[in-house]
């Protein structure tokens, strides 16, 4: 009885293991295919350095010239530390923008591109699991976005930092607030978006059409971006990240009962 | 051994497939022939666990397909599957596709390595393995196809019409790597739409029409749809006796002498009765220089089954 306790507990192990394996495999070569496409590439370096460049001019425009959005009048206390400081809060969830548009542009170049380019037959007859395609689909995007959204802010942080420390008197970025915005709510962002474009791609087979949707569902997400943004608050974000949080999961777990190799085949129906 | 038993597929309204049924053994080279819709795909499908049977089961060896997850695993282990496209990465290169597929199949780094080696040389594309999928010929994409499918050295090859697309000489290839697989005991599953191919490679043929509508060696499929079927023979020797001695035969219902030392025999049923041509020949000092088949036979036996039931899909 206990040996056989000891064989399942040993096959079930054996079979983790090989789920996290290929997990891994189909992860390398999705992240190999992404980098080989020039177009993925440039968008992949374009779009966060032009929201990064963006951003710190606002900052920098809005500091010197004294020109802030009536919303942000902090009652005659706008001197040019309170300033940078309002403004730099105010760009913050714009960096967003590149987790949520991104890992849709991503995610459905991977799936449909699979479709698209006939190897989704062959790679759903391999042993590699539903469950090991979904993880090898999500985890190179995921990864990739997150850590181009990190080295963006970086960049931010050092620009913003260098440019203002004669008028702040030290170096303020990162703050609180801004780490929460990346390490909290850029991550939730991101997965929500890559499960998201898995979860259309895997029910659509033309990479516009899925773009699209994967667009008109995450545009009530960056309302809600917006209003917090102007709230500026840091519970109001913290809530913001809450409502994410359950999302990513109730996603997550949608995409488990939906990612199934015969539906996809199906819809594909070549 | 595949068996199929008793196996129905529907796609919302659609019956793909009712109620087939048959097996195969080990070491078989099986051909489905079919008209377009006739479910040639579906069936592959099944058979290669990509979807599930509506009603019914398949069985590899003593696993059930479908029943736990385990057995699918094992089952897709001992199946190599190739589809009527390559199916290649074509960002990537031969190599990374090679050792992509490889992996998932869990072979060791030293081995996977070594088979790539092995299997580049035996389908000649070891002069491009550092080059993208994408800037391969068609031909050239099915011999690195092939190699893919066959890195894991599966039991069983699954095959979507392998030679559609390819011009005669790719074609002429992937027959012959086809046939080097069948004299090493592979069982291997074949649809194709071409006939000649189906004459040329099977051991049986399965004619497919959302049903089984016959199911046997080419031989039995003449019985069966009671056709004659033409054999050519050049030989020497026999001063001209030759006609009236096969007309001797029963089974020979036409001899044509074609050329001086050639003739046309219209022979009834299966391939059984040639040996008896070929006793007759040699009890008579005639030289058998060739014997083969004449015309395409499979297409009249096709044209019995399938004649004016094109399902058009």
């Amino acid at each position: 009885m206990e040996m056989t306790w000891r064989k399942y507990i040993y096959q079930l192990l054996g079979a983790i293991i090989m789920g996290i394996d290929r997990m891994l495999i189909i992860a390398r070569k999705d992240l190999k295919e992404i980098l080989s496409n020039f177009y993925l590439r440039m968008s992949l370096i374009t779009f966060p350095a032009f929201i990064t460049f963006i951003s710190t001019l606002i900052v920098l425009t809005m500091a010197i010239y004294k020109k802030i959005p009536i919303f942000l009048y902090t009652g005659g206390q706008e001197t040019t530390s309170n300033l940078i400081i309002l403004s730099t809060h105010m760009i913050l969830p714009y960096f967003l923008l590149s987790v949520s548009i991104m890992p849709v542009v991503l995610s459905t170049y991977s799936l449909i591109g699979e479709k698209n380019g006939n190897t989704i037959e062959i790679l759903l007859s391999t042993p590699a699991s539903d469950t090991d395609i979904l993880f090898g689909k999500i985890l190179p995007i995921f990864l990739l976005v997150l850590g181009i959204f990190i080295l963006s802010f970086c960049m931010f942080t050092v620009f913003i930092d260098v440019v203002t420390m004669r008028d702040m008197g030290e170096i303020y970025l990162p703050d609180t607030f801004s780490l929460v915005v990346i390490f909290i709510t850029g991550p939730l962002y991101a997965f929500l978006s890559t499960v998201l474009g898995l979860l259309i791609s895997s029910r659509v087979n033309d990479i516009k059409a899925a773009q699209q949707i994967g667009s008109v569902v995450i545009v009530p997400i960056i309302g809600l971006l917006v209003f917090v943004q102007y709230s500026l608050s840091f519970q109001l974000i913290m809530m913001f990240s809450s409502i994410l949080f359950v999302l990513d999961i109730f996603l997550f777990y949608i995409s488990l009962m939906v990612f199934k190799r015969e539906d996809i085949l199906i819809r594909w129906n070549k | 051994m595949i068996t199929i038993n008793n196996v129905s597929r529907v796609f919302g309204n659609l019956l793909a497939v009712e109620n087939i049924h048959f097996s195969i053994k080990d070491g078989e080279t099986v051909v489905i022939l079919g008209p377009n819709g006739a479910g040639k795909t579906t069936t592959l499908r099944l058979l290669s666990t990509l979807i599930k049977p509506t009603t019914g089961y398949i069985e590899y060896d003593n696993y059930h397909v479908w029943d736990y997850k385990e057995a699918d695993n094992l089952v897709r282990c001992s199946i190599g599957f190739m589809s009527e496209n390559s199916g290649l990465y074509e960002g990537l290169s031969v190599n990374d596709n090679l050792l992509f597929f490889g992996s998932l199949y869990g072979i060791d780094k030293k081995y996977l390595s070594d088979r790539i080696t092995e299997l580049s040389t035996i389908m000649g594309i070891n002069g491009v393995m550092n080059i993208a999928v994408k800037k391969l010929s068609k031909g050239t994409k099915q011999r690195v196809a092939f190699a893919r499918a066959l890195l894991h050295n599966p039991k069983y090859l699954l095959l979507d019409e392998p030679t559609s697309g390819l011009d005669p000489i790719s074609a002429n290839m992937v027959k012959s790597i086809l046939m080097d697989l069948r004299s090493k005991g592979k069982t291997i599953i074949i649809t194709t739409h071409n006939l000649a191919e189906a004459t040329y490679l099977a051991t049986r043929i399965i004619l497919l029409n959302k049903r089984v509508m016959a199911d046997g060696t080419i031989g039995e499929l003449y019985k069966y749809f009671n056709k004659n079927r033409m054999v050519r023979i050049v030989y020497s020797g026999g001063n001209g006796s030759i006609v009236t001695l096969l007309n001797k035969f029963d089974f020979v219902e036409d001899v044509k002498q074609v050329n001086k030392e050639e003739l046309i025999i219209t022979v009834k049923g299966g391939m059984e009765n040639n040996w008896q041509i070929v006793k007759a020949l040699t009890d008579n000092n005639i030289k058998l220089y060739l014997m083969d088949h004449y015309g395409n036979d499979l297409e009249k036996i096709y044209i019995s089954a399938f004649g004016g039931n094109n399902n058009g899909h």
